[in-house]
């Protein structure tokens, strides 16, 4: 339990510093401090544990499909990491206290500093590599927004965001590799992957995982070619990048290697990769910073640089390489630390960075100089100083290396070059920073020495180094002890942790690196033109920058070309996808095209009907710029598919197709009205003809694809309709059975559609206004006569004897060809009569009802219908019927589907009058309003 | 027993609804708040209903009505969930919405709750003119919700294309279900589980073209490259509340159905494989592409769906037929509809009179003068970057592992790459948010519905990551 609660103490914790914030900053930075003390306290439980040798575990569940579980344990690891994290943590947190300029807000500092801390707990604390990762992107984004606090300064905002565009792209990396890792040894939890190793190293997949793996640690730890953004997010502020840069944030990458040292090392290209990687980067950022002018800069430079080393150790391989690497992650935990609250104390007292300003400074701040000297010197590898006992170990290590054979003198070498860099640019730290003379404009002048709870972190860290450099058996052996343990996974190699070895091979290296950096330092200024002169411009962030800008512009390019608005190309690219739809299929070769029937005969006048049909359909197209031609034609289409169904015997769907065309049509003529009569072509030639072809292909492949169907044997449902429709749903006509009983529920889709077509059209239309349409910017003459009298007075004859018949064709429907949806258009027919022969004023005049109504109880009464049956614990729309006998017109039938039709009947009136009403209203608009005249 | 009315009881709830809300259109002197207060509730009760499993039990996870022509199951049910949530929320955020935009009407809250029961429809159809109708009933009421400002000609230009581009789509879909017919003689998707995996997909070239047809219309309602080209300036022109309805709910249902085509037997999506495999890969890099180099957030959140509809169709060819529960891909809808409809949310509230502030300069500096609102908006925008500890980040992680252990190697480091892609463009937001200055007072007339939506909704965010157990 104490476990969960170290790792969810920092996030509840995170909401408290905002709060306490609006009491002031000394408020907030308490409240924070709080939380790394208590967590301290609840650590310590499990730190016991892990010595007496029984890491505590907890373990929950949490989204076990994706095999995602949240299982923390602590070992001696994550018990070594936990103190750092924690413990550098508070002291940062004291720090910031007193940094913090007056218009920044701790509040939120302190928070994201929580959160960070949580997340960097988080992750050493898992157990599982999934929840690992999660934390690792936390870090990422936390960090990101640390980095970025001071969002003013551009360069803040750039540092941030190209430390998360890495940072995170490398974990996604590591995401990929844990997958694999997870697919080699069939499991997540990371204690049991430990004790897997033989069965990883000998997978095939083995390389492709460390890889993936690698990238992630590498970009998290600021590894060449990673490392540039490190630098970069040097614009937080300075207890940010004391924190982030010493024990946290660049030590998840190194910890990961340590973590998962038992399961991935002891291989060629784990030597050469991680070997090879830390090497390079411990070289080249010990290079690096000897140039740089920024104090922060330097200070950057020289943690990829020691990163590369802890990197090369693990590379190394050996058990004593690791347990060097363990130690020098503590090591430089506390003296980078430290440097950076030097730096940063400095910063605050001078107001630059700037060495070339910052000279002779030990007199104006004596204390904070000497701590800052001494962890300098600690940094550089002087003895009695911590730095100088794991770099000793390092050095001893470069020489059991038999896999490079004959090139076996190249580590030492190059690792006593680094250590001259090092030595130089630790000297160059001290001497140019605190002597070399008098500060050159200050911003601030004269400096003063810093407040005294800002110098305690550093004398409490610097402290540290002296301490472990001299008495390290009595201070960090047990906790080393401890943590190597758990990064070997087995037993320790026997190592002696005295100050004094002897006059032996590395401390000859020592000091040879201790002479010569002192030897190139006082050479600076022939080394420092000699730089100039060979490296100028050579800067991986800005080639980074180059890169994203490319690709945001490359992007942009894309977009335009594959996706500029144009609607005739996105058309063309359906129907090029419909093409191919039809067409592949039949390219395919895997059946013939054509099945195995004949085709039947054909009698001359289905030909000349397909062909008058064909012709229609071409005209329409062609006609398309002419409106009224165009519809004209386009129902002659509509009436031949009547004469279709007629031919092929579906009478219902005749009559149906029938009064839709009419309805369609009807109403497509009033919409006219506000339409352009014509209009000019305006596409090129050969995008007429590329249309062209598409049609044909897509017209071409559905033919085929018909031709398809109608050779080859079809099943049928129809005799099962055939069958059923009498019996079961009481109607002889089995198109209008099928409609309100066995897909019924279908039907009451369709009409819901209807409706919403309806109200869709009054709602787009409602209180709109459109003038009529002109012909070359000419409004044409309509008739003389508004209203013609003959026309009136044949349509009020009409429509009692249209009402009947729709009577007629609604009851007789259930068992010949009729029904609701057919009556409906009928009446519907007959009412637009009213509407065009006699005006809309006279007609509402007769009739003011309001056609929403109409259509929602329709089709609520459908509805209610269909559940009526599950009230008597049926189907839904299983309809009742009964036969009763009237006087005068004989046998009728009388079913509980006929109120299901009398809800589409309604329906279909409804909506028909309400699209009509609604477009006639809207020229009627126009007048009374005068407005678009 | 017959307990089918149990199971579409939501469906009749929310079908009823919407015609009585049509009713209510009919007197003007209602006001927009009662219709969008009857919705909320309509939306709420249909919720709750469904929260409820009834009758569904360990043994009969599946239970089929009218003849097989609907399907009810775990699936359906939390999908049908998402959606109805999804309609609740854009009816709490359009209210908000049109207190500042002057254009909503009665008919609005209707048409939006016909979408849904659309919707609903067509989580559960299994059989092909079902979906058509159901299909019909959503698209139409999408059309118009689209239009609905029809004094801004953007609004107009995108109903337009999308009007004609979606006729285009249906009328493939009615023509697929033709061919399909004349090739089987069935429309039931059973039917065609059963001869795609004896026969194979190409025995018959019917039969293959019109479920060609057929898939290609559904790709086409959620955006599959190449029937994308659509949702950019469609997604632009229509009210803010609407494009966050129709990047959610629809979206959901859609994928409910292809789900519903494509997995229902074993076999039959090998037959997908291929094609979907491409579809996929070109979906999500069509979408990356197109996000990144867009100004505006409307459009940018657009051109992301098409990223997250590349990552639901990782997850549907990744998840086994077999052994079907689809809750990874409920998971991914869920954890996308509810930052989704956040952000919208968040939008509808923040984004002022006429929808003035659309690009992302206009959002600098929010943190400074609303950072609650900034705060909903960042957790959003992470959830759908999947970033930790948001619910969008298990969803990918869930799909990524899916399509691992599913073998589909390639897709999964796909999916990982599109996600470090599409971290460019969501945190420009959050930087403009966080990083710049302000120089708006972001003043808005908005009801406080909408930020109460995407206060809730940022909760459900993440606590759909720290207890997902519960999909």
């Amino acid at each position: 339990m104490n476990l969960l609660f170290i790792v969810l103490l920092p996030f509840a914790g995170a909401l408290l510093p905002p709060l306490a914030g609006r009491l002031g900053r000394e408020a907030a930075a308490w409240t924070a401090a709080i939380v790394p003390v208590l967590a301290l306290l609840l650590a310590l439980e499990p730190l016991l544990a892990a010595f007496a040798g029984a890491p505590m575990t907890v373990g929950r569940a949490w989204l076990p499909q994706a095999g995602v579980d949240l299982i923390l344990r602590m070992d001696g690891l994550a018990g070594l990491f936990i103190l750092l994290i924690l413990g550098i943590g508070l002291l940062i947190i004291l720090y910031a206290n007193y940094y913090l300029a007056e218009d920044d807000s701790p509040g939120r500092f302190f928070a994201l500093l929580l959160l960070f801390m949580g997340a960097m707990v988080g992750i050493v604390l898992s157990d599982h590599l999934l929840q690992l990762l999660v934390f690792w992107e936390l870090t990422s984004l936390s960090s990101f927004l640390l980095i970025g606090f001071r969002h003013r300064s551009v360069e803040a905002r750039q540092g941030a965001k190209m430390a998360l565009a890495v940072t995170g792209a490398g974990g996604l990396a590591l995401l990929a590799g844990f997958l694999l890792l997870g697919r080699i040894t069939g499991s997540y939890q990371i204690s049991t992957i430990l004790g897997m190793g033989d069965i990883i190293r000998a997978h095939p997949l083995y390389v492709p995982t460390l890889l993936l793996i690698l990238l992630g640690a590498f970009t998290k730890s600021a590894q060449f070619p990673f490392h540039f953004w490190l630098p970069q997010a040097m614009a937080a502020p300075t207890p940010v990048s004391a924190y982030l840069h010493s024990a946290t944030m660049v030590k998840a990458g190194v910890f990961l290697l340590a973590r998962l040292f038992p399961a991935l090392s002891g291989t060629d290209p784990w030597f050469f990769l991680v070997g090879g990687t830390g090497l390079l980067t411990l070289v080249y950022g010990a290079y690096s910073a000897l140039f740089k002018h920024d104090l922060k800069g330097l200070l950057a430079y020289s943690t990829i640089s020691h990163l590369g080393l802890i990197v090369l150790l693990f590379g190394i391989d050996t058990p004593l390489a690791a347990v060097a690497a363990v130690f020098h992650i503590i090591n430089h935990a506390t003296f980078k630390a430290s440097l950076f609250m030097a730096a940063g104390i400095i910063d605050h007292e001078t107001g630059t960075r700037d060495m070339r300003r910052i000279n002779g400074l030990w007199k104006y701040m004596p204390i904070s100089g000497t701590l800052a000297m001494v962890a300098a010197a600690a940094m550089a590898g002087v003895p009695l100083l911590n730095g100088f006992m794991s770099k000793e170990m390092f050095f001893a290590e470069t020489f059991h290396l038999a896999v490079l054979g004959s090139f076996s003198w190249f580590l030492p070498v190059a690792a006593t070059g680094a250590g001259i860099l090092a030595v130089a640019y630790s000297a160059r730290f001290i001497h140019d920073v605190f002597f070399n003379g008098e500060p050159v404009n200050l911003p601030k002048y004269p400096p003063h020495e810093a407040p005294r709870y800002m110098i305690l972190p550093v004398a409490v860290l610097v402290g540290q180094c002296l301490i472990v450099g001299v008495f390290p058996t009595l201070t960090v052996a047990p906790f080393l002890a401890l943590a190597s343990a758990a990064v070997l996974n087995g037993p320790l190699p026997a190592y002696n942790l005295a100050v004094w070895h002897g006059f032996n091979a590395p401390f000859i290296m020592s000091l040879v690196a201790m002479f010569g950096g002192i030897l190139l330092y006082s050479r600076r200024h022939a080394l420092f033109a000699l730089h100039d002169r060979l490296f100028w411009g050579i800067e991986a962030h800005l080639l980074y920058r180059r890169v994203v800008h490319r690709l945001i512009d490359g992007a942009r390019m894309a977009t335009e070309a594959i996706d500029n608005g144009s609607l005739q190309r996105s058309v063309a690219l359906l129907l090029l996808a419909a093409g191919l739809a039809v067409l592949l299929p039949l390219a395919s070769g895997d059946s013939a095209l054509a099945g195995d029937l004949p085709i039947s005969a054909v009698d001359p006048v289905t030909l000349l009907g397909a062909l008058l049909m064909m012709a229609a359909a071409l005209a329409t197209v062609f006609f398309h710029r002419q409106r009224l031609i165009a519809l004209i034609v386009l129902s002659v289409v509509g009436l031949l598919a009547v004469l279709t169904f007629v031919r092929f015997s579906a009478p219902d769907l005749a009559l149906t197709q029938l009064a839709v065309e009419v309805v369609t049509i009807m109403l497509l003529l009033l919409a006219l009205y506000f339409l352009p009569q014509q209009d000019r072509p305006e596409s090129p030639g050969w995008r007429r003809g590329r249309d062209l072809l598409l049609a044909l292909a897509v017209g071409g492949g559905c033919g085929l694809v018909t031709w398809a169907i109608l050779t080859r044997p079809a099943t049928t449902i129809a005799d099962y309709y055939l069958a059923n429709s009498l019996p079961g749903g009481g109607g002889a006509n089995v198109v209008n059975v099928i409609l309100v009983d066995f897909r019924g529920f279908d039907t009451l889709g369709e009409i819901t559609v209807l409706a919403i077509a309806a109200i869709a059209i009054y709602a787009l239309l409602d209180r709109l206004c459109l003038a009529p349409g002109t012909l070359y910017g000419v409004r044409p003459r309509w008739a003389f006569e508004r209203h013609s009298l003959v026309l009136a007075q044949i349509t009020r004859f009409l429509l009692p004897l249209a009402l009947m018949v729709a009577i007629y064709f609604f009851l007789r429907g259930h068992n010949a060809p009729g029904g609701g949806f057919i009556a409906g258009l009928i009446t519907a027919i007959a009412l637009i009569l009213q509407y065009m022969a006699s005006g809309i004023t006279w007609t509402q005049m007769q009739w003011h009802q309001h056609f929403h109504k109409v259509i929602a109880w329709g089709v609520l009464l459908a509805a209610a219908t269909g559940l009526g049956s599950w009230l008597f614990d049926r189907p839904f729309l299983t309809s009742a019927f009964g036969h009763y006998d009237l006087p005068l017109i004989g046998e009728i039938e009388l079913a509980t589907a006929m109120l299901f039709d009398l809800g589409v009947y309604l329906t279909v009136v409804g909506v028909v009058m309400l699209i009509l009403a609604t477009l006639a209203l809207l020229s009627r608009r126009c007048v009374e309003t005068g407005r678009c005249n | 027993m017959n307990c089918d009315i149990v199971f579409l009881l939501p469906l009749f709830i929310v079908t009823i609804g919407a015609i009585l809300l049509m009713l209510l259109s009919a007197f003007e002197s209602i006001r927009l708040e009662v219709a969008s207060a009857l919705s909320v509730g309509i939306f709420a009760l249909a919720f709750l209903v469904q929260l409820v499993p009834i009758g569904l039990t360990d043994v009969l996870p599946f239970v089929s009505i009218f003849n097989g022509m609907l399907a009810v199951s775990d699936f359906t049910r939390i999908a049908s969930m998402i959606i109805i949530a999804c309609g609740l929320f854009t009816a709490m955020s359009a209210i908000s919405y049109f207190r500042q935009n002057n254009f909503g009407s009665l008919e609005f809250f209707s048409l939006m709750t016909f979408a849904v029961s659309g919707m609903l429809l067509l989580t559960m159809a299994q059989e092909l003119i079902t979906v058509f109708i159901a299909l019909e009933t959503v698209s139409l009421s999408i059309y118009v919700l689209v239009g609905y400002n029809r004094r801004n000609v953007l609004s107009s230009e995108a109903v337009l294309k999308y009007l004609i581009l979606g006729a285009f789509a249906g009328g493939f879909f009615a023509m697929g279900i033709a061919l399909v017919y004349g090739a089987l003689g069935d429309t039931g998707f059973a039917a065609i589980a059963a001869s795609v995996s004896r026969d194979g997909l190409l025995h018959n070239p019917a039969l293959a073209g019109g479920l060609l047809f057929i898939l290609f219309a559904l790709f086409f309602k959620v955006t599959v490259f190449p029937f994308h080209s659509w949702v950019v300036d469609v997604y632009d022109g229509a009210p803010i509340p609407v494009t966050g309805f129709m990047a959610t709910a629809l979206k959901t249902a859609i994928i409910a159905v292809l789900a519903n085509v494509l997995l229902l037997a074993g076999d039959i999506r090998e037959s997908w494989l291929d094609m979907l495999f491409y579809l996929t890969v070109l979906t999500l890099f069509a979408g990356n592409l197109i996000a990144i180099g867009q100004n505006s957030l409307k459009r940018m959140l657009a051109a992301s769906g098409i990223v997250h509809t590349g990552y639901l169709l990782i997850a549907l060819i990744a998840v086994s037929g077999d052994q079907f529960s689809g809750s990874v891909i409920l998971y991914y809808l869920a954890a996308y509809a509810a930052s989704t409809l956040g952000i919208f949310a968040s939008l509808s509230y923040l984004s002022g009179t006429d929808e003035k502030r659309k690009e992302f300069n206009d959002f600098s500096g929010l943190a400074k003068v609303r950072p609650y609102s900034a705060a909903a908006i960042t957790i959003f925008l992470l959830s759908m970057a999947g970033i930790p500890p948001t619910a969008g980040f298990m969803g990918k992680l869930y799909i990524i592992v899916t399509a691992y252990q599913g073998g589909h190697v390639i897709l999964a480091v796909l999916g990982i790459v599109s996600s470090i892609l599409s971290m460019w463009y969501y945190l420009r937001l959050i930087i403009a948010m966080y990083f710049h200055e302000a120089d708006d007072l972001f003043e808005t007339s908005g009801s406080r519905s909408a930020p109460v939506c995407a206060f809730i909704l940022a909760i459900c965010v993440l606590a759909l990551s720290l207890y997902p157990v519960a999909i």
